[in-house]
């Protein structure tokens, strides 16, 4: 009988993953977009990061930031009452930090490319900076901001390498569908290994028509 | 005095323009070949860009002021703007991107003068429409009901009718005229059609590529 407990944990971890990386990234994007400073360089090459580096090695800088010994590790214990490594929250972190770049480049670049005569044509109109960002930015930036999310959700549902290091591979507890599928090819458990990957492989698909045809057609 | 006056250099990378004028309540018209720095002006009149030396004054309280570091922000100058394309939001309908403009007043008030101004400028039975949907002479007529408005001190229209045909035009000039004297706004029209000059200007600048010649009517 299939256990389907991966998938169900690798879909609820990732949609809050997704649901944190967007407003994270957004945001982000946002400040990227319109504050230009000498630091915009080095803010980007850090929020890019997760992109260009392996998984573990990502994992393993969250592991000693997040770990039992360090000042968030323990911040987060003195609040929740339990570690965050090893744990599904510590699987939702490595998500989030997996998807937030993907959300944070498209969305600045959405953002940029908002024609600023539509901003200033709102300010004209008296609406203060949040309301120019609300009515006209983010709308008109949508699309663009769509297909980062989409691409974010992917990637925390696919995550294996940090989510193996902050969340551990725990079955029944932090084992995500991507890790039960490595633990049933170790074990020869064929036919887990193969349902695991179909689905994974199917909801890449369907992300990725997503963004191809609805998110990046022109209006 | 009540007026506009501008005394400005303004500056973009690879052009600068110098400005003088005063424009009284009523039309006064930017006219000159493109490239000579109309719109530039009208830009910062509005405030998107910062003169780098002079001052902008409206009714003796400066907008701009290099010198001594006055720069009013867009949103507090009492502005409608028209531009030649109507950058209005598509995704909002005609009467949301004029209630957006409505500065007093609760939703459902600001929703009714967005509806009382597209009647004015004969775009009542538009309100609800798609906005993406609308001609070059409707959206024009929708954006300058937006640019009313904010209760607006000063109108800026750039080169508003060259993207209409002929009768959209003549109807438009028709009713920028009246709307001007019926809420007492200082406007400035930027155009290079004798037309427009002929028809509308009560007073008109004459731009020369990089600055202002002269100012008739003073």
């Amino acid at each position: 009988m299939t256990d389907w407990y991966p998938l169900w944990l690798s879909i609820r971890v990732s949609i809050v993953a997704t649901v944190i990386a967007s407003v994270l990234g957004v945001a982000l994007a946002y400040l990227l977009a319109k504050w230009r400073s000498r630091w915009t360089p080095i803010v980007e090459a850090v929020v890019t990061l997760p992109i260009v580096l392996p998984p573990t090695v990502l994992g393993y800088y969250l592991l000693t930031l997040l770990g039992s010994r360090s000042v968030l590790g323990r911040a987060w214990e003195s609040v929740f009452g339990g570690p965050l490594v090893f744990t599904r929250a510590g699987a939702v972190v490595a998500a989030t930090v997996s998807a937030l770049p993907f959300v944070i480049r498209a969305a600045r670049a959405a953002i940029s490319n908002v024609d600023a005569r539509m901003e200033e044509t709102a300010r004209t109109m008296g609406l203060a900076e949040w309301r120019v960002a609300r009515v006209v930015t983010l709308p008109l930036a949508s699309r663009g901001i769509g297909a980062g999310v989409a691409l974010g959700f992917a990637r925390a549902l696919g995550d294996f390498g940090a989510t193996v290091m902050v969340a551990g591979n725990i079955p029944g507890q932090t084992q995500t569908l991507p890790v039960a599928v490595y633990d049933a090819v170790q074990a020869g458990d064929d036919a887990a290994a193969r349902t695991g990957s179909l689905v994974l492989g199917a909801v890449a698909v369907v992300v990725l028509i997503l963004v191809t045809q609805v998110f990046a057609r022109r209006r | 005095m009540s007026a506009l006056r501008v005394d400005v250099r303004v500056e973009v990378p690879g052009f600068a323009v110098e400005a003088a004028f005063v424009a009284d309540e009523g039309i006064t018209v930017l006219s000159g070949p493109s490239g000579s720095g109309k719109s530039l002006t009208l830009a910062a009149v509005a405030g998107t860009t910062r003169p780098v030396s002079g001052t902008i004054v409206l009714d003796d309280a400066p907008l701009a002021d290099a010198a001594r570091g006055v720069h009013v922000r867009t949103q507090d100058r009492r502005l409608g703007v028209v531009h030649q394309h109507a950058a209005l939001l598509e995704h909002r309908s005609p009467r949301d991107n004029v209630a957006l403009a409505v500065r007093e007043g609760d939703g459902a008030a600001r929703r009714a003068r967005a509806l009382e101004l597209l009647g004015r400028v004969g775009a009542g039975a538009l309100a609800d429409a798609r906005t993406a949907s609308l001609s070059g002479g409707e959206r024009q007529r929708v954006a300058l009901a937006r640019a009313l408005a904010g209760r607006p001190r000063i109108l800026l229209l750039d080169e508003p009718f060259s993207s209409l045909d002929a009768p959209s035009r003549e109807a438009m000039r028709a009713l920028v005229c009246a709307l001007v004297v019926e809420h007492r706004v200082i406007a400035l029209v930027v155009t290079h059609d004798e037309r427009d000059v002929v028809t509308l200007a009560d007073r008109i600048v004459r731009y020369e590529p990089g600055r202002t010649v002269a100012a008739d009517g003073e």
